[in-house]
């Protein structure tokens, strides 16, 4: 499709907004990356490392960010930092302003705002994989460091960050795709990057093949970020065997409470002020709220949820099961099943729609010629094609998971595996399977967080009289009109929280 | 269990097309069309199904094709109508109930306007008060506007509906000159609805603001969100361009689906929303402008006054609509 003819529009974007998008898509990347690793990376060392109070409650709270799209967590903050909202009205009434001329106050629909709020939401990725690196890295290390006389600062430095890269890379790579495919919260920012390019021309000047290409140029990031990752660790092979439980060191005074702050600070901004907010609302329209629309709502939502989680987390076995078969080709297949994450909703959308509608075309086919007559779109028209194109985005977050766990179940168990006559399925329902059982939950739940919260592809892909909970909550918010979406968005992160805490559970198992 | 879902979902889907609905696919939010399909479905006990989409309709009833379930398609302006007329996706709507409810000038041989609402300009009520007869469109590009103006994105389709009005009455090069102006004029980037810049016309960010006319009404009476009716009073309805074309005027409208398996109960559809019972909705619910003559506008929108429409054809202004999103990238409105 990208090369196909060359057309007019393509040139247009070029001439005209091209560039600034892709400057734009650089700034936000490389900002939420930064910004998701300076709220991940140090939590993850202090709830490792040392114990201060409440240290317990953190260790898994950490994670609930992840239970709040961004979307929401954009307008609560946009609700809340208006000139209009609590926050500004507060401060004049303090110091006697009068109108917006006189003070200065941030402003949240900028690249800034979108970079807060982006890497807040998205920083339990690198807080997760951070923090379950820095618990497997052996503690005799920090010992040896500790007997050289090297202080606290200078063993994260230069001994636990070092061995954490990979972690932080992946964690890096999964925002950053995240970030680029991202289209509610950074319109609702009014911050323009190169997937509302690829909106514009496919659904606004109904122009496929230039969208096609500004895919192709989005992936090419893509490709580029993961290439640049892999090629920085090629010759990482860091992990100690000789795993020394972790001891934790006690922080007292002012220490503690500055830990304690820090961790707070990140659970208050990206979880407790939005969850707060949301409850007030939710409190306020209780009597208007229409029970039996959200029960239907909430159990389509938990359904196709649950079957996308399922089903990615199947595909993220089955296609490391092969890559440990046929390593080479295994590897490029996973790399590709990765891609889909950082294609933008939309365009994934309007992708599984072309190839279920032609089977669905292809199907009625057969059965009108074996004399049965029409089915009708069985795939395009059900709740099958959201539940596929949730897969195809999130079977990245899934092989990922996967991947940890399998790279530590260790070749040796293969091999004798094939010398007590298994085979290859039998290996890998018997001895891989098991083995996996955590990192599989995990896949699990974290696809199933991610289905609830997708927004774009579900917008597209509704079968007749669907509502999800998260084009509900767009929908209205974006009208404004939240007093009507609030009750279902609290219900929609709610409906996450058991997740959330199997995800910690899983992530102790391991 | 996987496979039990599926079918449990294929099965309920199935049975759910068995029957003789009408299924409409939707531009138009839910929340302005419920009552009206609910009140279709009370009179004549005919099912409604629903899909409300904000983007990419027409391409999915293209991938569809002959099986596509559609029988209806609603839409929020005029561009989206003729989108899908030109792609082939649509077929002539024939009935003299329509003919009779709906002028000429307001429906084409495949598509049918359902209501209107005029692109308003609010100005501030206490740093500005309403604006003369004399204000155009064209004036908000003058620089004594600088700094004064607040809009959504120049790429809603209510703005570029306006963009190629402009085209269609002053040529291209006029409408990116007033693109370019009004850029220049602006107090913040283009961000938000229509509402919030009504709200930011209250917070004193700005004092003149673009938006649909039925926005004030939908805020002047929010009884769950009080705040909005402040934001609404703190500014005027002006509605531009009196003395020369009229106020621009965006449509929303219907078209009835090439492969409409249920093309019968469609048509009675299509009929009940041209009527007075739905036109009358659409002017107390929705606080626009009912396109059957015999409906008034609801008490609150008249007392808005009455006012001159732009009376240009909607189809000449839908087909520069391509080129005016073009304009809108070209002096980089958004950014």
């Amino acid at each position: 499709m990208a090369i196909s003819d060359s057309s007019d529009n393509f040139r247009h974007l070029y001439d005209t907004v091209l560039m600034h998008y892709v400057r734009n898509s650089l700034v936000l990347l490389v900002g939420v990356c930064a910004m998701a690793v300076v709220w991940g990376v140090p939590s993850a060392w202090l709830v490792t490392r040392y114990d201060f109070p409440a240290r317990r409650i953190f260790r898994w709270a950490l994670l609930l960010p992840i239970a709040m799209p961004a979307y929401l967590v954009a307008f609560v903050y946009t609700d809340l930092l208006d000139y209009a909202g609590p926050v500004q009205i507060a401060l004049r009434d303090w110091f006697g302003w009068q109108s917006q001329q006189d003070y200065w106050f941030v402003d949240m629909r900028t690249m800034g705002g979108a970079i807060f709020v982006l890497s807040l939401v998205f920083s339990p990725y690198v807080y997760w994989l951070v923090s379950l690196n820095f618990s497997e890295q052996s503690q005799s290390l920090i010992h040896a460091a500790r007997l050289l006389g090297r202080s606290e600062w200078q063993i994260f430095i230069k001994v636990v960050l070092p061995l954490a890269r990979p972690a932080i890379a992946v964690g890096c790579t999964l925002v950053g795709m995240e970030t680029l495919a991202d289209y509610g919260t950074v319109a609702y920012f009014s911050v323009w990057h190169i997937t509302t390019a690829i909106y514009d021309t496919w659904l606004q000047l109904s122009d496929l093949s230039a969208a096609a290409k500004l895919s192709c140029l989005l992936l090419l990031f893509i490709v580029v970020l993961i290439t640049l990752e892999r090629r920085g660790r090629r010759n990482m092979r860091l992990y100690s065997d000789r795993h020394t439980p972790m001891l934790r060191v006690p922080l007292s005074g002012i220490k503690a409470w500055l830990a304690t702050g820090w961790c707070m600070l990140i659970l208050g901004f990206g979880f407790l002020l939005p969850a707060g907010w949301l409850l007030s609302r939710a409190v306020r329209y209780f009597t208007d709220t229409d029970w039996p629309a959200f029960g239907r709502m909430t159990i389509q939502t938990l359904t196709v949820s649950f079957s996308a989680a399922l089903m990615a987390a199947l595909v993220a076995f089955l296609l490391h099961c092969y890559a440990r078969v046929r390593s080479r080709k295994g590897q490029w297949t996973l790399r590709i099943a990765s891609l889909g994450y950082a294609i933008p909703g939309t365009v994934l959308a309007i992708g599984v729609l072309i190839v279920t509608t032609s089977v669905d075309h292809s199907l009625n086919a057969v059965t009108r010629s074996i004399g049965y007559g029409n089915v009708g779109l069985l795939l395009s028209g059900t709740l099958f094609a959201m539940t596929l194109a949730f897969v195809c985005r999130f079977s990245a977050v899934a092989i990922g998971a996967v991947e940890t766990g399998m790279a530590k179940v260790p070749t040796s168990f293969d091999e004798s595996a094939y010398l007590n006559g298994y085979s290859y399925s039998e290996t890998s329902r018997l001895i891989w399977l098991p083995l996996l059982r955590n990192s599989l939950l995990t896949a699990f739940l974290l696809v199933f967080l991610e289905s609830m919260k997708e927004l774009s592809a579900a917008l597209l892909l509704r079968p007749f009289n669907v509502q999800m909970l998260s084009t509900y909550i767009y929908e209205y918010m974006t009208s404004e009109m939240f007093e009507v979406a609030a009750l279902p968005a609290l219900l929609m992160v709610v409906a996450g929280l058991p997740a959330v805490l199997l995800l910690t559970y899983s992530m102790d198992k391991r | 269990m996987k496979m039990r879902i599926l079918a449990a979902v294929l099965a309920a889907a199935t049975t759910g097309s068995a029957l003789a609905d009408v299924n409409v696919y939707s531009y138009r939010q839910e929340f302005l069309i419920k009552p009206m399909l609910e009140a279709f479905t009370k009179e004549t006990g005919i099912k409604v199904n629903t899909i409300y989409v904000k983007d990419g309709l027409a391409e999915r009833i293209k991938q569809e094709g002959e099986h596509s379930p559609a029988d209806i398609v609603l839409t929020v302006d005029i561009s989206r109508l003729e989108e899908l007329v030109n792609e082939g996706l649509t077929q002539p709507i024939e009935s003299e109930v329509v003919d009779a409810n709906i002028p000429a000038n307001m429906r084409g041989n495949e598509w049918v306007a359902l209501t209107q609402r005029a692109r308003a300009v609010y100005s501030s009520k206490e740093r500005v008060g309403k604006l003369p007869d004399s204000f155009t469109y064209l004036d908000l590009a003058k620089d004594e506007y600088k700094g004064k103006i607040c809009t959504r994105s120049g790429k809603h389709p209510y703005n570029v509906s306006l963009v190629a009005s402009i085209i269609e009455h002053e040529g291209a090069e006029a409408a990116k000159e007033w693109l370019q102006g009004v850029k220049a004029n602006l107090a913040r980037k283009p961000q938000g609805n229509d509402r919030v810049q009504v709200k930011a016309i209250m917070e004193g960010v700005c004092d003149y603001s673009l938006g649909n006319s039925y926005y004030y009404g939908k805020m002047l009476t929010n009884e769950k969100e009080p705040e909005q009716k402040q934001w609404a009073e703190s500014a005027v309805i002006n509605f531009p361009d009196q003395e020369t074309y009229g106020t621009h005027m965006n449509v929303s409208g219907v078209a009835l689906a090439k492969y409409a398996p249920n093309k019968e109960e469609a048509m009675q559809l299509i009929d009940f929303l041209t009527g007075d019972q739905a036109q009358h909705m659409y002017a107390e619910d929705n606080f626009e402008y009912p396109v059957n003559p015999n409906v008034q506008p609801s008490e609150l929108v008249a007392s808005w006054g009455d006012f001159k429409k732009d009376e240009v054809d909607i189809t000449k202004v839908a087909s520069h609509y391509q080129e005016a999103l073009k304009l809108v990238d070209e002096v980089q409105f958004d950014l």
